[in-house]
């Protein structure tokens, strides 16, 4: 069983992305609304995947990223970045900070769930 | 920018308006609070917070489909963000161009959720560019004041066993945000695991504060005064101890309410009948048994009732916005004052009051008020009811303008003429308004009647007093209790009937010469079998004398109601069946009238009661007296 | 309209048959036009329907006919009284109800045998005012329907 982790403020966007990658074999969700609530569940249980929104009111998406990737269990990580901004700017800012995976809202739920389903394959 | 989602996210609309709503809300309360005005303190983090809403909505719009609002959004979001890298605050012109932006994206809302194309957001849009574009000036922000108090740093560290009691990261900072301002929140990385930061500044003392915090929470004073280096904590996106519930699963609970509301009618009616069939204790026990069920079907439905009530101020607030374009449209000066606006009313009677009171207000400002002016709306309980007023103090109903509007418009003859007691009776008629073209002030011109028949629709009234010079005064009233049930609406001697369709199993319509007679009952062919019916009409007895409704006239083809179960069915004859509508359930003002198969009377939008019959007991009674009569 | 005189002594006057009938104004919640009456079936003889008035749907009585007389089709000087008690509220059908007059407690005589046709038990006494006898109405009995109940439950 793999844990697939999905951060974002919205109820909705987190059902939307749930809905997206309902296909995916052997996996379950677990959801954060905020950054500390998602850095305290990884901390617990370690998951196999992590849909991470940048724009969130406690803490910076990208800071959520950076302390992730500080702690040694969550070096290998995949991290799928989900977020409005479409410049080049934030896409390296997020690369640099750790991201595996950048996607742009609105995101091809095809698309999410094709990522995703590679980088659960990867890792194991 | 649709990347094309297809159809995977369509389903999640109501989802994007419930939360769509909310952001709009917040949306709203922040770019009140930045107006130079509005004589409040202006947050460090309301553009925070704006910034968060536009970015949102732009995110779960593009998702969904509703473009309109992903346009506006981007722009607004841009501008905002601009804004906060310069550090600057927003200028009233620009909040004015966010304000109408956030009321646009509600029109877009509004129409797609009643299926209706989008309102033009052409103009808004240009706006909200053009306020971009203009460059920003800078302006100095408020600056955040220091928390009084000391610091103090607390440490959680989260585990299996804390998270197992219900303590994780979310519930100490609650909690904090109890002992006082959080100014730092940041997480730290353990040999073997991590632990949560947090600094507060707090007046209390360390006795006190050792009441609040819960188990996992270190305290420790900091070893220097530490000053506020961030604005205060950001408040949580949604408070712990609330559910988000769709509306409709809320409809469906009342709807449930209102067929036990049925059922426990029957039920009494059956004690009643085996009043003399059984010992005395014996029935008495029954009465209280049903007694005892009537109250508690009674809490219930009040339990329910309070779930769905929400403030008027989801309502009142949006009236704001209204106001500020009308000021624009008319060039006049309103002030709006809003009071009571925390009075609770079911969530239903507040979504349809929007659009009267949309029009009364507009009417307020339109007509009411000459180039100056204050519009008061308020809202309090009385008793079972609440009461709404939206009041000016501007010229008062002009009689002479809408005696000749009414005369031109047929409304009243030539020779008469409208006084104060019957000017709200000649609005309210139809046809004394004309449709206006939808834009996005006027309220989609709804008539005063629509308006009023809406109010009488959900079981209010609505009253009109007008002095020359003083100004003018809506009064609703509205109820707090509803019941609603589907029901069919059917004709019978002549007079409309309703009939709870969780009562009917089919409709049918059937040759009357099919109809045969079998001793004294009257049957006609179904599925293969016999289905015995009845002439409602005769069951229903009307005072001799009155005006008398007409009697049953042969027709060519009948009309049945299929009322009970499997072999157990009966069908009841009817005149005709004319609709199927979602009905109030209003209760006749007397219990000392009982009528055996009548529940109470709705009201359908003319002001003329409307019975509604229990089909189930009247199939059965007018058995009975089949019997009796053998 | 009730709050230039005393309230705890006023009557509202309203003509039956020619008779004038006094009621305490007290009871009474206000006066309205007759709108629309929805006819209601197996209901008591005296009930002519039902109205629906400030979003409530209360039961109109029928008061001539209540008293014993005929039915008269209503004119535009039909008023209906409504009643409102802690409990229940219930409309009188009246022709006309446009009199306020104060009538003191020692004012009313107990109703004697004279009175042809009208059942004492509706009936708190009599007022003679100049040449104007007036009966003033038991409210009470007038809206009491349980009797009214017992005629219909004998039927079906």
């Amino acid at each position: 069983m793999r844990k697939i982790l999905i951060v974002d403020d919205s109820t909705t966007m987190r059902r939307m992305v749930t809905a997206s990658l309902r296909n995916l074999r052997d996996v379950i969700f677990e959801e954060a609304s905020s950054g500390l609530d998602a850095i305290e569940r990884l901390s617990l249980n370690p998951a196999s995947l992590m849909i991470l929104d940048l724009n969130m009111p406690d803490m910076h998406g990208l800071d959520v990223l950076r302390f992730v990737r500080s702690q040694q269990v969550n070096h290998n990580l995949p991290i799928v970045v989900l977020t409005t901004r479409n410049d080049a700017a934030s896409r390296s800012a997020a690369k640099e900070a750790g991201a595996t995976l950048y996607m742009t809202k609105p995101f091809d739920p095809a698309e999410l769930l094709n990522a995703a389903g590679n980088l659960l394959e990867a890792k194991s | 920018m649709n990347t094309g989602p297809g159809n995977l996210f369509t389903g999640f609309l109501e989802d994007f308006y419930a939360e769509g709503e909310e952001h709009l809300a917040s949306a709203r309360r922040n770019l009140l609070a930045l107006e130079p005005l509005a004589g409040r303190q202006v947050t460090g983090s309301a553009i925070e917070e704006l910034l968060r809403s536009f970015h949102s909505l732009k995110g779960l719009s593009a998702m969904v489909g509703v473009n309109e609002v992903t346009l506006m959004a981007h722009v607004m979001e841009e501008y905002l963000r601009d804004v906060q890298t310069i550090r600057s605050n927003v200028e009233p012109a620009a909040i004015e161009a966010l304000m109408d932006g956030v009321h646009a994206m509600e029109e877009v809302i509004a129409a797609r959720r009643k299926g209706l194309a989008p309102p033009d957001i052409s103009s808004v849009l240009n706006s909200l560019k053009l306020t971009a574009a203009k460059g920003i000036t800078e302006i100095p922000t408020d600056t955040v004041s220091t928390p009084a108090g000391t610091a103090w740093h607390f440490s959680f560290v989260p585990s299996a066993e804390l998270s197992d009691q219900g303590i994780n990261v979310g519930v100490v900072r609650e909690k904090l945000k109890e002992v006082g301002v959080i100014t730092r929140a940041s997480p730290r990385v353990l040999n073997s695991g991590i632990a949560f930061d947090f600094v507060v500044s707090t007046e209390k003392t360390a006795a006190e504060i050792g009441t609040l915090i819960p188990l996992g929470v270190t305290l420790k004073p900091a070893e220097e005064p530490t000053l506020a280096s961030a604005a205060a904590e950001a408040p949580a996106t949604a408070p712990s101890n609330f559910v988000r519930v769709e509306m409709q699963k809320l409809d469906e609970l009342m709807r449930l309410i209102g067929e036990m509301v049925i059922s426990r009618a029957h039920f009494d009616e059956t004690i009643r009948s085996l009043e003399n069939r059984l010992a005395h204790g014996d029935f008495r026990t029954l009465q209280e048994v049903h007694a005892r069920i009537e109250r508690q079907l009674r809490n219930l439905r009040q339990a329910v009732m309070q779930v769905r009530m929400v403030p008027i101020a989801h309502i009142f607030e949006r009236m704001r916005f209204v106001v500020r374009g009308l000021e624009r449209d008319t060039n006049k000066h309103v002030r709006l004052e809003i009071k009571g606006q925390d009075t609770e009313i079911d969530k239903l009677i507040v979504d349809r009051m929007l659009d009267p009171l949309l029009h009364m207000v507009r009417n307020a400002v339109s007509h009411g008020i000459e180039k100056e002016g204050i519009v008061t709306i308020s809202a309090r309980t009385a008793g079972e009811r609440v009461i709404v007023e939206v009041q000016d103090n501007g010229r008062g109903i002009d009689l002479e303008r809408v005696t000749a509007k009414a005369r031109s418009a047929g409304v009243i003859g030539s020779k008469d003429s409208v006084d104060v007691a019957g000017v709200l009776e000649v609005i309210c008629a139809p046809g004394f308004s004309t449709r206006e073209g939808a834009d996005l002030t006027s309220g989609r011109g709804v008539g005063m009647a629509v308006v009023r028949s809406t109010i009488q629709e959900l079981g209010g009234s609505i009253e009109l007093e007008t002095a020359a010079g003083e100004g003018t005064k809506f009064t609703v009233t509205l109820p707090l209790t509803l019941v609603i049930l589907d029901a069919l609406l059917i004709t019978l001697c002549g007079q409309r009937f309703a009939v709870p369709q969780s009562e009917v199993r089919e409709i049918l319509a059937v040759e009357a010469l099919a109809m045969r007679r079998l001793e004294k009952t009257n049957l006609i062919p179904y599925r293969g079998g016999v289905l015995p019916v009845i002439h409602v009409s005769e069951f229903l007895k009307f005072n001799a004398n009155f005006a008398e409704p007409q009697a049953t006239i042969p027709r060519p083809r009948i009309h049945v109601l299929v009322i009970g179960s499997e072999g157990k069915a009966v069908g009841l004859i009817v005149d005709k069946v004319t609709g199927q509508r979602e009905i109030v359930v209003r209760p006749i003002s007397d219990p000392q009238l009982r009528i055996p198969g009548i529940i109470g009377a709705t009201e359908l939008g003319d002001g003329k009661p409307v019975l509604i019959v229990d089909a189930e007991v009247v199939a059965r009674l007018a058995g009975q007296q089949k019997e009796a009569f053998r | 309209m009730k709050a230039h005189l005393a309230a705890a002594h006023t009557y509202i006057l309203f003509q039956i048959a020619g008779t004038t009938f006094a009621v305490h104004s007290q009871s009474v919640d206000r006066i309205e036009m007759i709108e629309h009456v929805t006819p209601l079936p197996n209901a008591p003889r005296f009930i002519d329907g039902v109205v629906f008035t400030r979003g409530q749907v209360i039961p109109a009585l029928n008061l001539r006919c209540r008293f014993g007389f005929e039915r008269i089709p209503p004119t535009n000087r039909t008023r209906l009284l409504v009643i409102g008690k802690p409990d229940r509220m219930v409309g009188l059908i009246v022709n006309s109800a446009r009199e306020f007059m104060a009538i003191m407690p020692d004012m009313i005589q107990p109703p004697g045998e004279s009175l042809s046709g009208l059942s004492g038990e509706y009936l708190q006494g009599t007022v003679t005012v100049g040449e104007r006898i007036i009966l003033v109405v038991k409210l009470e009995e007038v809206i009491r329907l349980s009797q009214g109940m017992e005629e219909i439950r004998g039927g079906a």
